[in-house]
């Protein structure tokens, strides 16, 4: 198309004549884009939690009294090994089993040591994920030589919860920002907008198509969202380090580094702005442009 | 060039503001349209430029149907036609230079071909030591002037000016109306919409009557001119001020045109 590198300017000179109602723009949107990075960190923080808490989260399993060690280590071991989401299987004989009740609970258990012993061997089983634990324990309980599995489903299903609904209530504050972000510049570009309406009846008059007519605008849009968007990123680093350490001096916990996601961040941060300042213009200049000579104009 | 046939327009509020209209146009022609308020002069308008839409009837413009043109070819229709309004509509924080240039710019027109034209056509209203001035800081004749210049920028082959006169003093109407004589005289279609009678009557010219919506008097075409003052001596029209002529020196204004219209068209071809 030609004259775009006027569009391109025009668009960029509306943010400046507007500085005033562009810099709440901005600081606006800036706000619900910290919201909105928050938000997330926070979720991954949950998630990185719930997975390091998941991963000390081990589950027994009992064979069967007939098993003995040879067949649990050299058969039963590798077989456990090989099921999907087990990343760790540890075995754990009986003999050590009544060693450690003994140390706890002294020497009630003295005879019941080597031959006498009715402890059954086992495994300790780290799973890689604990939403998927209830299918993990029926392929181990399916396992021949199996007796059962220590029952610690509450706990899982505690922490997959806890790990959704904060993704959940993550994703809601996304949406909900990102709706009221649409909305303040949406009504940024229709305050330029309506103090250019004048020019806008006049481009109509000479036949300036919509699209020439619209792009000033969308690219105000965008230029007030990427600046929103640098803006945020920039901030959200010093705010989320200063916050973890914060919070890590009460409670210590495996965090995310935000060093890790800076870059996602930041691209996420402005690819938001550019497309909220876009479809904010493209809302507000909708009805300008059905609009027609005088009526543009209010008369 | 531009005919109405039959045609009828009622507002959504229930107004109805023409009725069974036929009007012919011819090219070259130079049309008053006179009428009390609220007889249909604007709606008249309105309806040539496709700001509106007849509830009744056909209208053709340039030999094309707009009654059933699609929305997105009406931008081309209207780069056909120069608009010249009563409050001349001229953006008052824009030079008077960018206030005709902004015609150009907002269809396409390259850089090189809006400075060579607009300086021309600023020529041509006699505006050439004003292209730097703010609006404020001109008469209401000489705004009207660079509305006119404006809407001559981008050769179109119709001139609409909707009262043009209304918020001038009566000398500088006639100077207006002059000057939209001479624009006519190079075969370009004007239609005036206006009340002052005194200005009919001094130029004989079509004229159009319109009362309660319909056409209730019509001169028909004038075939010859036998009364037009030219207040404004022809070569202060057509030369272009000394510093612009250097600049242009090597291109004639029918190059220049030549030049503004392909912009266009380039234009339109890429917007399509």
């Amino acid at each position: 198309m030609k004259g775009i590198g006027y569009l391109v300017k025009e668009g960029i000179k509306n943010v400046w004549n507007n500085r005033m109602m562009s810099l709440a723009s901005i600081g606006v949107l800036v706000s619900c884009l910290l919201m909105t990075g928050l938000a997330v960190l926070l979720s991954l923080n949950v998630t990185s939690v719930v997975n390091s808490v998941g991963k000390d989260n081990q589950v027994t399993v009992f064979l069967n009294d007939d098993v003995n060690e040879l067949q649990a280590v050299m058969e039963i071991g590798p077989e456990l090994r090989n099921i999907e989401n087990v990343s760790e299987c540890e075995f754990y004989s009986k003999d050590e089993a009544i060693k450690e009740l003994e140390a706890e609970l002294g020497n009630l258990f003295e005879e019941l040591q080597g031959d006498n012993n009715p402890l059954p061997h086992a495994f300790h089983i780290t799973m890689e994920n604990l939403a998927q634990y209830d299918e993990t324990v029926e392929k181990i309980v399916n396992t021949q030589g199996v007796y059962k599995v220590s029952d610690r489903s509450d706990v899982a299903s505690k922490l997959t919860s806890l790990n959704e609904l904060v993704t959940q209530i993550g994703l809601w504050i996304v949406i909900v920002l990102a709706l009221i972000s649409l909305f303040i510049i949406s009504n940024s570009i229709r305050m330029t907008m309506y103090s250019r309406r004048f020019e806008i009846s006049i481009m109509k008059s000479v036949g300036a198509t919509n699209w020439f007519i619209r792009i000033p605008f969308i690219i105000e849009g965008e230029v007030l969202g990427l600046i929103a968007g640098l803006l945020s990123s920039g901030i959200i680093a010093f705010l989320y380090n200063g916050m973890i350490v914060a919070v890590q001096y009460i409670i210590p916990f495996s965090k995310i580094n935000y060093s890790d996601v800076a870059f996602q961040m930041t691209l996420a941060f402005i690819v938001l702005g550019i497309v909220i300042g876009a479809i904010g213009a493209g809302i507000s200049i909708g009805r300008y442009l059905k609009m027609e000579g005088g009526e543009i104009l209010g008369w | 060039m531009i005919q109405f046939k039959d045609v009828s327009k009622t507002y959504p509020n229930g107004t109805q503001a023409l009725s069974h209209v036929n009007i012919n146009i011819e090219k070259g022609e130079f049309v008053f349209i006179v009428g009390a308020s609220g007889a249909g002069k604007s709606t008249f308008l309105k309806l040539i430029m496709k700001e509106e839409q007849p509830t009744e009837g056909e209208i053709f413009v340039n030999g094309i149907n707009t009654t059933t043109m699609k929305r997105r070819k009406v931008p081309y229709l209207r780069r056909t036609m120069g608009i010249v309004f009563q409050d001349f509509r001229l953006i008052d924080k824009m030079t008077v230079f960018d206030n005709v240039a902004f015609a150009m710019r907002v269809i396409g027109a390259r850089p090189k071909a809006v400075k060579k034209r607009v300086l021309y056509i600023l020529g041509l209203v006699g505006l050439k030591d004003k292209a730097k001035c703010r609006p404020a800081e001109l008469s209401g004749g000489e705004q009207q002037r660079v509305s006119l210049a404006r809407a001559l920028v981008n050769n179109p082959s119709i001139i609409i000016a909707d009262e043009p006169t209304g918020n001038i003093d009566p000398e500088m109407s006639f100077e207006i109306i002059e000057l939209l004589n001479e624009i006519n005289k190079q075969g370009t279609t004007i239609i005036v919409v206006t009340h002052e009678h005194e200005l009919v009557h001094k130029f004989k010219n079509r004229v159009i009557e319109i009362n309660g919506g319909k056409v209730t008097a019509d001169s028909g075409a004038v075939t010859e001119k036998t009364n037009v003052p030219i207040a404004i001596a022809e070569e202060d029209l057509a030369v272009i001020p000394e510093e612009i002529a250097e600049e242009i020196s090597d291109v004639s204004v029918d190059e220049l045109n030549e030049e503004v219209l392909k912009a266009i068209t380039e234009g339109e071809a890429d917007d399509e």
